[in-house]
């Protein structure tokens, strides 16, 4: 008898743990979706962390850290709400993907009235020892400082115009990058103060003189009124703490407590960075800093150094390697190696023009599912097909008057050069969107109007199918339990007649691995949106 | 950047494995699941994650690994012992092939008077006994970068170069080898009056001295070949040299050429100031064409040499200033310095595909001989290799070369640390 009553307390004590969970549980809270989310806990003085290049390469190329989807359970993208958006953080503010910007305000970018200024010489502060192009920190009569930049003789205009036009996009992107500005200036702007001390090509520091400005100088090419031209890029706000990593998260900040890999707002970069053929996606190519607003002290995570976007690749034109592999491909390098050179990969026969004005880029060749950064980038890897409709999504919805003026702010002296880079960032856009807005049901602007629900298909919008049918399937939805029961005849967009707090209707177009399940809930004037879920055929990400 | 960067590749790798099992030990999990019913709202949520993160913050932990290379980075070690200690540093390398592996102090200043002047010294001794001492002053920047003008001297104690033998039917088991000892002072000054386009003249006095070969295995060159087939084995001279050259280069990237052309030819006039029988004239010859495709990532790369020489009656060409083929530079399925004679003609035709950024791989035939008459200035009777090889670049820049050539006298293989052309 003991037994039984032991069996017993067992029993209901596992119903308990198994029940009462389950009980507490609620799908959606009353301030359901957030669109920017609650003051950061305020950070106090944080470490500094300096990364190494070598070895960031060497751990992403043969590493490949990072929690990785499992066969057949794929691990959704975190730090979004739930409609599926990312709210405004510090990592990332909705801009053009969610209101259109202004012609205006895209060319402005993070900012363009604070430009060097040129009543004085410029102080030359330190000299830029990292990265392969050269370089001086300047501080003006301001006392604004600024990263100096240069092209080099065989890449004329193409770091320092796409290093301006990378941080305009991605800022429009919704990431946070610095204010670039390119600036024409002679010799006679550059000054070097006493004191001012550099580490020489010896690796010897030592008292910076006059001649050694005058000396980069020298080898810098001019426009042709003899000056030179220079990408200056103010400082960011903040305390600088150094780079982030795509995977993993920082530490000693409470605010970063979401896997980066895991981040839709870093996953679905990878669709930006493809369009742009921005492949330099490594840590380096990020800074933190701490930033305060209205006595909060928070980390605020930048994306810099975009002299390896579109055409360009640092001192000449981009390799035609960029984009299609990795510097070190095992299987593209088998590939040649075994067949002793004849198999050619598309991309070696890719066509390109006005290499010399802007560099390389193409659309043709172009693959959306296959560009590859330079290397492995964990969270570029984890990205799933809702990731990638959310950036998609921003993608399209640049206009090709808005990506021309975009162009514009790279100051290419060859017309016909830029005309071609807006033609081919129009072409790859139209592969971006043709190719995610198949891969999962593309309705967007998901609302409720006069009683039914309206949405947009944008791979209609955009062309890419004919207008099509959908099927709906309305259902209570149960907030607690996240159960459903099923409405009879609920199989239009119109909402059925129900008084019930949540219902959820999955929409589909034919296709039933990919549909659109969209949770309403009830208010005074009836239903809203609440929540939306997307879903796609299992893919390998392993 | 060339050597530091290939030995940080090669030699990082084992070391990663454990950054990484470091790396995976030490990723944080995201913040745990709670149950939601304690919230009143997804900000609340928030809020509490947050705070529970900051209560349990891990501490921060860097990887050793990455803490070194940062140290490497931010001490500017490999600037440092690329350009040594004030100017000091070890010179390591090979003198010749077949000298074994040579080190010695250098010291070398390119900083001189505002970076107009580049002052060196050298000296080398290898594990077979060759010695090297060197000096050089360089102005290679003289009006606007048009100019260079250069003063060298040099001394060479080479006690085992090879030597088979004259003509293109020497035999490979005819080996000897000689003691070349050497002393060269020399002026040269150019000018680069247009892109692509460099001339120059120069002037030196060759004082020579040959002498028995130190290496036992093979017999000494005097003991084998008389001065009829070793012209000056005898007795040897000084030279006055006094050369003209021009060189037109389009090639895109010197160190790595994958586009453009090179065309360069030398005349040098030698005059016996001593024995007066030994004066000769010498014209070298080469052109270079790159012809890329498939987007620059298959290049063939061609090459056609020729040295000639001219003597007047009763003069020979000493068998020591002799042109020479044979080697990791010419026919590379030959022995180094394997045929001898007054002049050469040499062919080399590369296939190169990239592998991956670092890496080339390239299959070649080379094809050349070695002459008397200038009647066999043809492409008769030519030595043949074909060969594999592998070129490592940094940035584009080859930084070394491994290559494997076969020929009807057997395979040689190569480690070199510049491009062959």
């Amino acid at each position: 008898m003991a037994q039984v009553h032991q069996h017993i307390l067992t029993v209901a004590g596992l119903f308990t743990i198994l029940i009462v969970p389950s009980a507490l549980a609620r799908k959606f809270y009353n301030d359901d979706p957030v669109l920017a989310l609650p003051k950061p806990v305020s950070v106090g003085k944080l470490k500094r962390r300096k990364a190494s290049d070598i070895y960031d390469f060497f751990l992403m190329a043969f590493g490949k850290p990072g929690e990785k989807h499992l066969p057949g359970n794929p691990i959704p993208a975190q730090a979004v709400n739930t409609l599926g958006e990312v709210p405004d953080n510090e990592w990332y503010t909705n801009r053009h993907g969610r209101k259109t910007m202004s012609i205006e305000e895209l060319v402005r970018g993070p900012g363009n009235s604070t430009p060097p200024a040129t009543d004085k010489p410029w102080e030359v502060t330190a000299a830029k020892t990292e990265g392969v192009t050269a370089g001086f920190t300047i501080r003006d009569s301001r006392g604004n400082r600024y990263q100096l930049k240069f092209d080099g003789a065989k890449s004329y205009e193409h770091v320092t115009g796409t290093d301006v036009m990378g941080s305009k996009f991605f800022w429009a992107f919704g990431y946070y990058t610095p204010q670039n500005y390119i600036v024409n200036f002679d010799t006679s702007q550059l000054r070097v103060p006493p004191g001012t001390k550099w580490i020489d090509k010896r690796g010897e520091e030592r008292d910076m003189v006059q001649s050694d400005v005058d000396d980069i100088m020298t080898f810098l090419p001019r426009n042709s009124e003899g000056r030179i031209r220079a990408l200056a890029s103010l400082y960011l706000e903040g305390d600088v703490i150094g780079p982030f990593n795509w995977n993993g998260m920082r530490r000693d900040d409470p605010n970063d407590y979401v896997l980066h890999e895991h981040r839709r707002d870093l996953r679905g970069a990878r669709v930006f960075y493809a369009w742009t053929n921005h492949m330099d996606a490594k840590s380096l190519n990020t800074l933190d800093t701490v930033v305060e607003q209205n006595g909060v002290r928070a980390v605020r995570h930048h994306l810099i150094d975009f002299g390896a976007t579109f055409g360009a690749e640092a001192f000449e034109p981009k390799s035609p390697r960029a984009g299609y592999v990795y510097l070190l491909d095992w299987k593209d390098s088998a590939l040649s190696f075994f067949t002793l050179g004849v198999a050619t990969p598309a991309w070696t026969r890719a066509k390109y023009e006005y290499v010399k004005e802007i560099g390389r880029l193409e659309a043709n060749v172009f693959d959306p599912e296959k560009w590859k950064a330079n290397y492995y980038i964990p969270a570029f890897e984890n990205m799933l097909p809702d990731d990638a409709f959310w950036a998609a999504r921003t993608v399209m919805r640049f206009t090709e008057p808005e990506i021309r003026a975009m162009v514009g702010t790279g100051q290419f002296s060859s017309q016909e050069g830029a005309d071609y880079l807006t033609r081919v960032l129009v072409g790859r856009q139209q592969k971006i969107g043709r190719t995610y807005f198949s891969q999962v049901l593309p309705l967007d602007e998901i609302r409720v109007e006069g009683g039914a629900l309206r949405f947009e298909d944008l791979a209609a919008r955009y062309g890419f199918v004919t207008p099509r049918k959908f099927t709906f399937s309305w259902s209570v939805f149960d907030n607690k339990t996240e159960s459903r029961s099923p409405i009879a005849g609920g199989d239009s967009a119109t909402i059925p007649s129900s008084t019930a707090p949540y219902l959820t209707v999955d929409i589909s177009a034919g296709d039933a691995a990919r549909k659109v399940s969209v949770y309403l809930r009830r208010n005074s004037n009836g239903y809203d949106v609440v929540g939306i879920e997307r879903t796609f055929p299992p893919k390998d990400k392993t | 950047m060339n050597k530091p960067a290939w030995r940080a590749m090669v030699f990082g790798l084992i070391p990663f494995a454990f950054a990484l099992a470091e790396q995976n030990a030490s990723s944080p999990p995201s913040a745990p699941a709670q149950p939601s019913d304690s919230y009143e709202s997804r900000a609340e949520e928030l809020e509490t994650k947050r705070k529970r993160r900051e209560e349990k913050l891990p501490p921060v932990r860097e990887s050793r690994l990455e803490r070194i290379l940062l140290q490497i980075q931010e001490r500017r070690l490999l600037e440092k012992s690329e350009y040594g200690w004030h100017g000091l540093k070890p010179r390591i390398g090979a003198l010749v092939t077949g000298s074994g592996f040579a080190v010695g102090p250098e010291y070398r200043r390119d900083d001189l008077a505002g970076g107009k002047l580049d002052f060196r010294v050298t000296t080398q001794f290898s594990t077979n006994l060759f010695q090297l001492y060197e000096t050089e002053l360089i102005f290679p920047k003289l009006a606007d970068g048009r100019v260079f003008f250069s003063v060298a001297a040099r001394h060479r104690n080479y006690p085992q170069m090879q030597y088979y033998g004259p003509g293109p039917d020497s035999a490979k088991s005819g080996r000897s080898n000689y003691r070349l000892e050497d002393n060269r002072f020399s002026l040269s000054a150019g000018t680069k009056p247009i892109r692509h386009v460099t001339f120059g003249v120069g002037g030196s006095l060759l004082q020579v001295n040959v002498g028995p070969g130190t290496r036992r295995q093979f017999i000494s060159t005097e003991r084998s070949f008389s001065p009829a087939q070793a012209p000056g084995i005898d007795r040897q001279s000084d030279f006055f040299q006094g050369h003209v050259f021009v060189n037109v280069d389009t090639r895109d990237n010197v160190l790595g050429p994958r586009s453009g052309s090179r065309l360069f030819a030398d005349y040098t006039w030698n005059k016996d100031i001593d024995l007066e029988t030994g004066s000769h004239r010498r014209l070298d010859l080469e052109a270079q064409q790159y012809l890329p495709f498939l987007n620059r990532r298959r290049v063939i790369a061609l090459r056609a040499r020729s040295e000639l020489t001219w003597k007047d009656r009763g003069q020979f060409v000493p068998f020591y200033l002799q042109p020479v083929l044979g080697g990791s530079d010419d026919l590379r399925g030959f022995r180094p310095f394997r045929f001898h004679d007054d002049n050469l003609i040499l062919f080399n035709a590369e296939y190169r595909y990239e592998i991956f950024a670092g890496l080339d791989m390239a299959i070649f035939g080379d094809a050349g001989k070695v002459f008397r008459s200038k009647n066999d200035w043809n492409l008769e009777d030519l030595e043949g290799v074909y060969g594999i090889g592998m070129r490592f670049n940094a940035r584009g820049n080859v930084v070394m070369r491994l290559d494997a050539g076969f020929s009807h006298e057997g395979f040689q293989v190569w480690l070199k640390f510049t491009n062959i052309f």
